[in-house]
């Protein structure tokens, strides 16, 4: 074990952890477990916590809020809050879904903040309106043989038409297709009525195969 | 536009059944409708091409949203839980040096108390003066006020300023005269 000394400060960390079974090994439900033993989070276990799920956060973060230059702050902060919070899990079989709640809601504080010191965008006038911003228009049934998109490429592409959705939808949509979020929960959260959640997924998606349909057409 | 135009020639009505079917099957790919509706889109997918389509779509973009690669991390994981850490621990040292701060302050304030004794401390006290007698000087010169009760103060006129006309029959003239 002397040798270990001399590599990374995370594996220091392992040797002086209670558990004998480092947290590499550990399944996700044991990690969680291990992470909410003792006063704080064991900073190993946290430490692998942190590397099984960053790219999750990353991910949710990026398409809530795809223009914001401070991403990094955000996730810093949902790991905070998952760090100080996590013994008030109650079942760590959910803890993916704690993760993404806590990161949506720390999305909406902070949505709140910025619309409360900047002036709103032009994009929200219509929406918050109404939801009549997007139509109904079904993409065409032929497929466009003259684009052949690389897998690469379709990804570039759902990205940019993510973040193209005017805000309500995208959030709307985020929340169900990445966080897979139930219909309720996603009002719950917006603050909209079952019927609004419904329509903005749908318009949502079909704004998204309108965009993609030579892909999701072959 | 789409096949559904079989349904009307309205086209604000097909519009709206085109919206109301496209809602219906959004919410059936996400296990979001009642048993009556599962069974009117399941019906559909049986025998409706278009809806047929539209679901296969719908199916594909769903995949690609769960098979969509995570965007580039905006840094290692190492390098983000040092930054918790490091960040719980100076926000726990902050908590730390407020309380230290506070309690500091509040020995300060019980010393003080207690090196100065008595009125001269800035301490608030309770008021205990009323426990204590002021005795009179023998020698004291000015006179006691004296009221008497059957005369007052200021001589006061028979006519008052405002007259209560009601009373009085609008008359005042009559008092002043007398």
């Amino acid at each position: 074990m002397s040798q270990s000394l001399s590599v990374c400060w995370s594996s220091v960390q392992a040797i002086t952890a209670k558990a004998p079974v480092q947290a590499e090994k550990l399944s996700n439900y044991d990690l969680v477990l291990q992470c909410q033993a003792g006063h704080c989070p064991d900073k190993a276990a946290f430490a692998e916590l942190v590397r099984r799920y960053q790219s999750h956060v990353e991910k949710v973060l990026y398409h809530l809020a795809p223009d914001w230059t401070d991403r990094a702050d955000l996730v810093q902060e949902v790991w905070i809050r998952v760090y100080r919070n996590i013994r008030r899990l109650n079942d760590p079989v959910k803890f993916r879904g704690w993760l993404s709640r806590i990161a949506t809601n720390l999305f909406y504080d902070e949505l709140r903040k910025r619309k409360r010191t900047a002036p709103p965008l032009s994009l929200d006038a219509p929406l918050s309106v109404e939801d009549g911003e997007m139509d109904w228009e079904i993409a065409a049934d032929t497929p466009g043989p003259d684009e052949n998109l690389t897998t690469r490429e379709f990804y570039d592409q759902l990205n940019a038409a993510i973040s193209d959705l005017p805000e309500a939808f995208r959030t709307t949509i985020v929340l169900r297709e990445i966080q897979g979020m139930a219909y309720e929960e996603i009002a719950e959260i917006t603050g909209v009525s079952l019927g609004t959640v419904k329509s903005r997924i749908a318009r949502a998606r079909l704004r998204l195969q309108t965009q993609l349909e030579h892909y999701l057409n072959g | 536009m789409s096949n559904f135009n079989n349904e009307t020639d309205s086209s604000a009505f097909h519009e709206t059944l085109l919206r109301d079917r496209f809602e219906l099957l959004s919410a059936y790919v996400d296990g979001e409708v009642s048993a009556a509706e599962r069974r009117q889109v399941e019906e559909w997918l049986a025998n409706d091409p278009t809806v047929q389509q539209l679901h296969s779509r719908l199916m594909k973009l769903h995949q690609a949203f769960e098979a969509m690669p995570a965007p580039v991390a905006t840094q290692s994981h190492q390098e983000l839980a040092s930054a918790v850490f490091e960040r719980v621990e100076r926000r726990s040292r902050r908590r730390w040096f407020l309380g230290g701060l506070a309690a500091l302050a509040a020995v300060a304030v019980g010393a003080v108390s207690v090196l100065l004794p008595g009125e001269q401390s800035p301490i608030p006290q309770l008021a205990n003066e009323s426990t204590k007698e002021v005795p009179l000087k023998s020698g004291n010169t000015s006179e006691p006020l004296l009221i008497a009760l059957d005369r007052p103060l200021v001589e006061i006129p028979k006519s008052p300023v405002a007259p209560d006309r009601s009373s009085e029959g609008l008359k005042p003239e009559r008092e002043v005269t007398q």
